[in-house]
């Protein structure tokens, strides 16, 4: 694994781009939508599995037994992202991940016009706030959005939307907490 | 005696010396003649005359040149004299004046010692003023450090009451929130909230 910053910095360029063609020509848009969603929730499941994550920095494990235990976990993710990860795990660079889906979601937004925006909110959303929340990131974003949903109770109500770094909090939680510092200050 | 008067002694005795050898010149004529009565008595003119010659000249001899020495003699020893009382009176009075002096310097070492006691007493008089000021200001450091400690305490404990009151509104905010509202009322929120957000990053 390399150290010097632009060496990395390189290297996950590269990753990066060569993961956004293979999805592309593996499943066209629909595909590169997949593997960005994908993408995101392995390297989100690998940084929050602290035995995962340290078998495949394991000395132990053999650069193809790394590979396998890739292949093998996440089998039902897209061939293109399961062979890049199962490279990076070859060369010891999974760490990288997080910061290739970054420059993935931002190839995704230059070259195909598209951005997926995550949405939290305490209840499942029906389809009119679905159609509600994409034209609201359509308008702010002038790309086509695509949502990621995921119910998180402990916003107590409200919605917050975030997309490539940038963030829309409107949760009961904050306002609660917003009131909170208010008294106590 | 100097070397002039040692000389006027020996020129002196020197003509003595001659005189008496003149007068020696002659007895044997004196006593040569046998004389009788008075003449016997009476001096011999013969030898008279020259003894009285001699005896003269002896004394102008002395008078011109033995006086005048003894006489000068007399008065360097009286200069001497003088000179040596002059000095004795200089070293007298100079006695005076050191033991003056000295009287003088004592007195000054007295007035001194005075006031290096006065002096130190005035500096301890400082001293003992300092360390009681400098009590004073601890003490008063103290006692304004320990107000501001229960000042902060007091602080704290309000923050923390308010905290308290803060957390237990919002939880019981929180609780009646969960209890009171229904999946619509849930989705109107969304809803509201969906158009009055600002934009990303902008709310």
């Amino acid at each position: 694994m390399a150290t010097n910053r632009l060496i990395v910095q390189e290297q996950i360029a590269t990753y990066a781009k060569l993961l956004f063609e293979a999805a592309l020509n593996d499943g066209g848009s629909d595909g590169v939508l997949l593997t960005c969603i994908q993408g995101k929730q392995i390297a989100a499941a690998i940084h929050g599995n602290a035995e995962f994550d340290a078998a495949l920095k394991d000395p132990g494990y053999t650069a193809v037994q790394k590979a396998e235990l890739i292949r093998g976990v996440f089998a039902d993710a897209s061939p293109a992202l399961v062979n890049t990860l199962a490279v990076m795990a070859e060369r010891g660079e999974v760490d990288y991940l997080g910061r290739i889906m970054e420059q993935f979601e931002a190839r995704m937004a230059d070259e195909l016009d598209i951005v997926i925006v995550e949405v939290e909110s305490a209840i499942q959303l029906d389809d009119h706030l679905r159609d509600l929340i994409k034209k609201k990131a359509e308008t702010e974003l002038g790309k086509k959005a695509v949502l990621s949903e995921r119910v998180n109770e402990s916003l107590l109500g409200g919605i917050i939307m975030s997309t490539r770094g940038e963030r829309i909090d409107a949760s009961l939680l904050t306002q609660i907490e917003k009131i909170r510092d208010a008294l106590q200050s | 005696m100097n070397t002039r008067a040692k000389k006027a002694a020996a020129w002196a005795s020197g003509i003595a010396a001659s005189a008496a050898s003149m007068s020696c010149a002659f007895p044997v004529l004196a006593f040569a003649e046998g004389k009788e009565g008075v003449a016997a008595i009476l001096p011999d003119p013969v030898e008279f005359v020259p003894m009285l010659i001699a005896f003269i000249i002896l004394v102008v001899i002395l008078y011109k040149a033995g006086w005048p020495k003894f006489e000068a003699m007399l008065e360097k020893r009286e200069k001497t004299i003088a000179e040596a009382l002059q000095k004795s009176e200089e070293a007298r009075i100079e006695a005076e004046r050191t033991l003056a002096e000295y009287q003088k310097q004592l007195a000054d070492a007295k007035a001194q010692a005075a006031t290096i006691v006065a002096e130190a007493k005035e500096t301890g008089e400082a001293v003992r003023a300092d360390i009681t000021k400098q009590a004073q200001e601890e003490s008063a450091a103290m006692i304004e450090k320990a107000r501001n400690a229960i000042e902060a305490e007091k602080q704290l404990a309000m923050n923390e009451l308010k905290n308290s009151v803060a957390d237990l509104s919002i939880d019981v905010a929180s609780r009646l929130v969960l209890k009171d509202m229904d999946d619509a009322e849930h989705r109107k929120i969304i809803e509201r909230y969906i158009d009055e957000a600002g934009s990303f990053n902008g709310n």
